[in-house]
């Protein structure tokens, strides 16, 4: 008998397989299915590439990528509760010390978990850790997302009220009261109330007075993002 | 001829002990799939590992359009995007490529915590584990910034100012993290340098640990 087959017959009698090639391909099979459901996904659904970055687009929302929502929704939500509570000193407990005591306790996990048993349900310390981590990063993870979509929402009402909303009026809110006003140009004219301005004008023309603006509307340097999110907001003034 | 040629090789190497050694380890049933079809959570290391190679791929031929500078990133990218045959294609696997490897590093640790597989002898290479973890997150965070579009700007920014908060040195790591004291050409390409170069070199030394732990102290038994 050769020495391999030999060992064939070792293995076989203890059930187990030679690392190469039997477990290698069977993995490598698993693993090539992620890879085409990669592959076929990329055929079909693209990454959005923005606008090209504007420092002074003081208008823009940014969002992280999805895995660090939690991230940025925690420390917004602690950072809330921080400044109610006054401890806004003592920032740094939370934006760096929290981190900290997050990473140093997944890096002791092996040390905390004391168990001779290795079932999770033998290990009710674990567990819990377990549980307790899993909602963290689902509550923060959705509550971020529903955070970020209202702020959009709100986007196009923020910026109406900062930059728009001395001269302009949306059903009867904001706008130049006298009626009356002068243009950058020294005639007198009224700011149109802009509570109908999606059934005058079309959203083409829309843009192009908020990019160039014409007679009496002063250039208002709008950057492009809240061009973006005015827009479609005013067009749908009707 | 194969032979010769190995045995050639071997004359002055001695490279086939060390295949051998790989090749013939004895994997146990309780984690081939074939035997028990719940074995699959045991892929889920490995399908990590190819997935990282399917990132380097990619991105390897995206580095060959990319232009890291604050006025070619973005034109680069959105050529690449819309001139370039299967560019567009490239960037998407490249994309959702990160993605997919957060989801696969995700399960791969929890089917350790799960089974309690860090435990002794497997502390260390939990603590590399861990390291991994942080050099993937470190690799998306990086890789946010270059395409140079405003997401990637106002993200980058906010993920920057976190910095700040770290006590004594706060102010300084901000301006070293950032290379400046906003966000801007140098960080553009500070974060290219550690997104393709550093972390590369890093993920690659601590795979090679975790690999090495994993072979030496074998996969950890059935309960
Ligand atoms: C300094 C005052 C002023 C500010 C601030 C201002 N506008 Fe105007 N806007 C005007 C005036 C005056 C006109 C009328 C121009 C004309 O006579 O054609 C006008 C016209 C318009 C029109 C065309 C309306 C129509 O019915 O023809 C739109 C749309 C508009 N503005 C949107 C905006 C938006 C959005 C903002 C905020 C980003 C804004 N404006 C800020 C003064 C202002
Ligand atoms: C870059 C990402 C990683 C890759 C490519 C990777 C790869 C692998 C592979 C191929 C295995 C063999 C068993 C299996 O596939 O389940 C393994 C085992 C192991 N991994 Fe990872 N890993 C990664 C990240 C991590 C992380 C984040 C942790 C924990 C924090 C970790 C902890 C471990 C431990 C403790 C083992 C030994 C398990 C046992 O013996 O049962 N690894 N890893």
């Amino acid at each position: 008998m050769s020495d391999h087959e030999h060992k064939a017959k070792e293995y076989q009698a203890k059930g187990v397989v030679p690392f190469w090639p039997e477990h290698f391909l069977k993995e490598l099979g698993v693993g090539l299915v992620a890879v085409a459901v990669l592959f076929v996904f990329s055929l079909f659904v693209h990454p959005i590439l923005g606008h090209v970055a504007d420092p002074a687009d003081w208008a823009y929302q940014p969002a992280p990528d999805w895995y660090f929502y939690w991230v940025q929704n925690f420390f917004d939500v602690g950072g809330h509760y921080w400044s109610i509570l006054h401890l806004v000193k003592f920032d740094w407990v939370l934006m760096f010390g929290a981190p900290i005591l997050g990473v140093s306790a997944l890096y002791m996990v092996p040390f905390i978990d004391r168990y001779p048993e290795r079932r999770l349900l033998k290990r009710p310390l674990m567990l819990g850790m377990l549980m307790f981590g899993m909602l963290f990063f689902g509550y923060f993870t959705t509550n971020g997302v529903y955070a970020h979509n209202r702020l959009i929402i709100r986007e196009p009402y923020s910026i109406f009220a900062t930059s728009c909303a001395t001269c302009h009026s949306i059903k009867g809110l904001g706008g130049n009261n006298r009626g009356v006003m002068k243009t950058p140009t020294g005639q007198w004219t009224y700011p149109p109330s802009l509570s109908h301005v999606g059934s005058i004008l079309s959203p083409a023309q829309i843009r192009s007075q908020l990019e160039n603006p014409q007679d009496g509307m002063p250039q208002l340097n709008l950057p492009p993002a809240a061009i973006k999110d005015l827009v479609p907001f005013l067009a749908h003034l009707k | 001829m194969y032979t010769r040629i190995v045995r050639w090789i071997d004359e002055r190497l001695m490279v086939s002990p060390l295949w051998r050694d790989m090749a013939d380890h004895p994997v146990p049933a309780h984690v081939n799939p074939s035997e028990r079809v719940s074995a699959f959570v045991y892929c889920f290391g490995g399908v990590t590992f190819l997935l990282i190679i399917a990132q380097f791929v990619t991105g390897m031929f995206l580095t060959m359009y990319y232009v890291p500078d604050i006025i070619n990133s973005y034109n680069s990218t959105k050529y690449l995007m819309h001139h370039v045959l299967f560019g567009q294609q490239l960037l998407s696997m490249h994309n959702w490529g990160s993605s997919l490897i957060i989801i696969m590093v995700t399960l791969h640790m929890l089917r350790i915590y799960w089974m309690g597989a860090y435990k002794k002898p497997r502390e260390l290479n939990w603590i590399v584990g861990v390291t991994l973890l942080l050099i993937v997150l470190g690799f998306g965070f990086t890789g946010y910034l270059l395409p140079w579009d405003e997401k990637a700007y106002f993200a980058t920014q906010v993920g920057v100012s976190f910095t700040k908060y770290v006590p004594f040195i706060g102010p300084a790591l901000l301006k070293v993290v950032s290379g400046g004291s906003k966000i801007g050409a140098a960080t553009l390409t500070r974060f290219f340098a550690i997104h393709v170069l550093f972390l590369p070199a890093l993920l690659i030394v601590l795979l090679g640990l975790h690999f090495l732990m994993i072979r030496r102290q074998g996969i950890s038994g059935p309960y």
